[in-house]
């Protein structure tokens, strides 16, 4: 049991102090930060803020995707005393503004990206691209921890409702949730976990930052989230968990099965559903060992929360040895309400309620909970706090129902509030608002409609004008936030809406009337095949015109009117919310809806180089040694008496600092391993990788191993096309974070005259992306050794004749990163030639 | 030496509205790393825009998005360049020019080709 906010980063930082703490996936690169990197500077914040006049008590406004920064932010502010108002990035810029104008900040953190949203707004804007620098110059200072009631937070409730409500949480609410959630949830240290849901938020600010941290967890973050850099990320990190929204499941999932598709395996993937049941969890995780290795091989649960989640998707995972933990909570309890563990498990249910939260159940079967978890109102707002807190009880607004042994089930979600299927939530009230302005709406009423996909919003409008009704929507989606777009709507025929005794429009009996409509009229089967239709959903969104209205043979051009940028915006959402990638140049002036999902069938699940991944065996320090030892005893006797070696700088080679880029001039197929290699001091030959020809593994496996082990090759494709490339940049970032050296030939080919051929840009792009030194090497005579044939093939070892090589080392060359691709391209092809 | 020209037009709101709904798969088809790191949202509407303008001067196929870079120099200026040696070697010489009014944002490509030989 923690006493203090102050004790669990103090404890956690001194327990760990040597473990990664926090990475960031930056461009093809990763950045670590370990636990005693996260104290240090979470000490130095405390004289930060007093330099820039933040006093203890007011507040500042984080703005930003998820990222170390941000993490250790949060952690500097709660030791420092400085209340955090974290915004979702997500949000929009009117909203923002709100929630500043509310709060008052004494100043911005905010990612560059959204820069140009304060100017004018507020003069004190930190950049989290520069902040840690910054911080790193102030003095540590050790500050006592404010007292319990101290407001750390204040949390906006993710709708936008007329008022914002601020949940104000106070370093108790805080100490006594991790507490709670802790008794029940469990990890091991060091468990790799991967942050996607906004830090924002209540449960991934408690759960999957502090009580991680508190776990001595290891926390990857991305600079950019969609379900290919998720997937890479699996893969990449071999994380084990992630907390998710149940959209996201649906996705993978979606993704995989695709996959299966493909490969034409839906017999064996029906056979091994349909005998997993029986299994324990540790064989069903190797009857679906290819789906395991394409999570990265480590992968073990989902945390689940904030909407509900679809029975039918949770088994399929737990039927592939993936585990499902599904809880529940709010702002207002400081994240966590009741969990499932992976011990003690309902599916269907959010688990039993946390040791130290009171509850009871109103008469009309809402949730109310009380406990020092639970936070004391709304900032600024006595109005919506008496609401929701009578008799210091929070009143949930959702409607449950408990199991024998306490599991809850919970029926209805707050009464009106709509639950997208990615948890967003919409707040009918605001779309009826914004509806109820236009002058040709008498009347207007919106709520969640499931067709059958999860909840889409939809709206009941009484009007004189039936034939504008169209127009109508158009119009007010405009003035509405992306997840608020009205994507079904209706004429109320009646003059009014039915009411509650106290004269409140009676929605259920509103959504009981046009589920029966719609079920009631023939042509609606089509009608709703068409709502349930994804791609006619993700095209109404980017083209702004209601779905009824497109035909298969619309053209995506002329009759949707869409621009290169909508089109890029079709193709992104495809992507994002069918995880299938349709390639770009498929799409012309002609393409149909029916072309689009033709060509949607087709195409590839979206993830990059699925085949081509670095053999992790030779990223150990045994296969190390054993390299070095084959190179040194084997390989290079053989050479000398051929090839004989001279080494031109020496002096440069000390200046190599691994792991950096390493290129040459390719001579031959050999010639690294004859040539390069054999000059390398063995400290560095052993922390060294060369990128070669992915033909290699291609043509046998033998061959493969061969290479990696001689000579750590990884395989590299020979190809102009970007998502190959940028499959290649991967591996080679992949390289460095091992802390390898990797050798790269810019030409891309062999020579044909001897002579240098030009440099493709992309090897200024890996010098610049890598972010380390680049040291040329250039041989001089290796071209002139070997029989014509040879160069190319990698059949013929042996040089025609025995002879020397003389190999120059360059000084390495670091670039500043707002050097451009060209230039650093041009940059490393004149040293190459000056070479001497 | 044959002279090529292209000019495009964007708004700020429409390119922001497209980036909420296409979110980071959005950006992920258009900018190259390098790009995302130097400019802000704005930024990156004139940077569209630069593209766009460069593709329609070369006819290059509308996946070209990534093969081209820009760089923000530190007086401002933005400065084009291709990542794929093919184009590369066809540009003999190549300037671009972005200016905004409001909403507007509007971009003009010059690009004199190699001689064919």
């Amino acid at each position: 049991m923690y006493k203090s906010v102050k004790e669990l980063i103090h404890k956690s930082t001194l327990k760990y102090a040597q473990m990664p703490a926090f990475s960031l996936k930056t461009g093809f690169r990763t950045k670590t930060y370990t636990y005693k990197e996260v104290y240090s500077y979470i000490t130095k914040f405390s004289s930060f803020f007093e330099t820039n006049n933040i006093k203890r008590g007011e507040k500042i406004v984080i703005l930003s995707p998820n990222r170390p920064e941000y993490a250790v932010t949060i952690m500097g502010a709660m030791i420092a005393g400085v209340t955090i108002v974290p915004i979702d990035y997500r949000t929009n810029h009117e909203t923002i503004l709100k929630f500043i104008k509310l709060t008052n900040p004494k100043a911005i953190f905010a990612s560059l990206f959204y820069k140009e949203l304060f100017h004018g707004v507020h003069e004190k804007l930190f950049l989290f691209e520069e902040l840690l620098a910054e911080v790193e110059k102030s003095e540590p200072k050790y500050v006592d921890q404010p007292p319990h009631d101290h407001l750390a937070a204040i949390l906006f409730t993710s709708g936008t409702t007329g008022e914002p409500k601020g949940t104000m949480i106070t370093y108790e609410n805080i100490v006594a949730s991790i507490n709670n959630i802790r008794t029940v949830f469990i990890l091991p240290p060091q468990t790799r976990l991967l942050s996607i849901l906004p830090l924002s938020h209540a449960l991934e600010m408690f759960g999957g930052l502090m009580t991680s941290f508190s776990y001595g967890s290891h926390i990857h973050y991305l600079e950019r989230i969609n379900s290919i850099t998720i997937i890479q990320a699996l893969r990449r990190y071999h994380i084990q968990g992630m907390a998710v929204v149940p959209q996201m499941l649906r996705l993978l999932l979606q993704n995989i099965e695709r996959h299966i598709k493909v490969e034409k395996k839906e017999e064996v993937w029906k056979k091994s559903h349909s005998i997993a049941p029986y299994l324990p969890m540790f064989l069903r995780k190797q009857l679906f060992r290819p789906v395991h290795d394409s999570l990265g091989g480590s992968f073990s649960f989902f945390a689940c929360g904030s909407a509900p989640l679809d029975v039918k998707i949770a088994e399929e995972w737990m039927r592939m040895g993936v585990e499902i933990v599904e809880g529940y909570g709010a702002s207002e309890t400081t994240g966590f309400i009741s969990t499932n563990t992976l011990q003690h498990k309902k599916i269907g249910t959010v688990g039993r309620i946390l040791q130290g939260i009171e509850y009871k159940k109103s008469e009309t079967g809402e949730l109310y909970v009380k406990g020092k978890n639970v936070v004391s109102g709304y900032f600024d707002n006595p109005e919506k706090t008496k609401e929701a807190f009578p008799d210091g009880w929070f009143n949930t607004g959702d409607i449950v129902q408990f199991d024998s042994s306490g599991y809850i089930k919970i029926v209805g979600r707050d009464k009106f509030k709509i639950v997208l299927p990615d948890g967003k939530k919409v707040y009918p009230e605001d779309v009826e608002k914004k509806l109820n302005n236009n002058p040709l709406v008498a009347d207007s009423t919106v709520f969640g409609l499931d067709l059958g996909e999860g909840e889409i919003v939809h709206a009941e409008i009484i009007t004189s004008n039936p034939h504008k009704l169209t127009q109508v929507v158009d119009e007010v989606n405009k003035t509405l936030n992306p997840h608020e777009q009205i994507l079904d709507y209706g004429r109320w025929l009646h003059d009014d809406f039915p009411r509650t005794k106290t004269l409140k429009v009676d929605r259920e009996a509103v959504r009981t009337e046009v589920k029966e409509r719609k079920s009631g009229i023939k042509v609606t089967e089509d009608h709703e095949r068409e709502n349930n239709d994804k791609v006619l959903r993700i095209l109404s969104t980017v083209s702004g015109k209601k779905h009824v209205s497109m035909h298969g043979n619309a053209t995506l051009a002329t009759d949707l009117k869409l621009d290169s940028l909508k089109r890029i915006e079709l193709l992104a959402l495809i992507e994002e919310e069918m995880g299938v990638s349709v390639d770009e140049l498929k799409i012309t002036s002609q393409t149909t809806i029916s072309d689009l999902r033709t060509l949607i069938e087709h195409g590839k699940p979206t993830v990059v180089d699925d085949k081509i991944r670095i053999p992790q065996w030779q990223f150990t320090r045994t296969t190390d040694n054993m390299r070095v030892a084959l190179q040194d005893v084997v390989a290079f006797p053989l050479l000398n008496s051929w090839i004989k070696v001279n080494l031109k700088n020496p002096e440069n080679l000390k200046k190599i600092k691994t792991p950096q880029l390493f290129i040459f001039n390719h001579v031959g197929v050999y010639d690294v391993v004859t040539s390069i290699l054999r000059i390398l001091p063995r400290e560095i030959r052993k922390k060294t990788a060369i990128a070669a020809t992915n033909l290699i593994w291609q043509e046998s496996d033998i061959k493969g191993i061969m290479a990696g082990l001689f000579a750590n090759c990884i395989p590299f494709v020979r190809a102009e096309e970007h998502e190959a490339m940028r499959g290649n940049f991967e591996r080679v970032g992949q390289v460095l974070d091992n802390g390898y050296n990797i050798a790269i030939s810019p030409e891309g080919n062999i020579t044909h005259t001897g002579k240098l051929l030009p440099f493709h840009t992309g090897a200024g792009y890996i010098a610049i992306e890598m972010g380390v030194p680049v040291t040329p090497f250039k041989m001089n005579g290796y071209y002139e050794l070997w029989p014509e044939e040879a160069k190319r093939t990698s059949q013929l070892f042996w040089p025609k004749k025995p002879g020397s090589v003389e190999v120059i080392v360059g000084e390495p060359i670091t670039f500043p990163p707002s050097t451009s691709y060209e230039e650093a391209t041009e940059i490393l092809r004149k040293t190459m030639l000056d070479l001497s | 030496m044959p002279v090529k020209i292209g000019v495009d037009i964007t708004t700020k709101t429409r390119f922001e509205k497209s980036l909420e709904n296409g979110g980071n798969a959005f950006i992920n088809h258009l900018f190259t790393p390098q790009e995302l790191r130097q400019n802000t949202k704005d930024q990156l509407a004139s940077i569209f825009c630069l593209k766009e303008a460069v593709i329609k001067a070369l006819e290059l196929p509308h996946n070209s998005w990534l093969k081209i870079n820009t760089n923000r120099q530190s007086n401002g200026k933005v400065v084009c360049s291709f990542i794929d040696k093919d184009t590369a070697t066809k540009i003999s010489s190549l300037d671009t020019s972005i200016s905004h009014e409001g909403e507007i944002i509007i971009s003009v490509a010059a690009i004199i080709l190699e001689e064919k030989n």
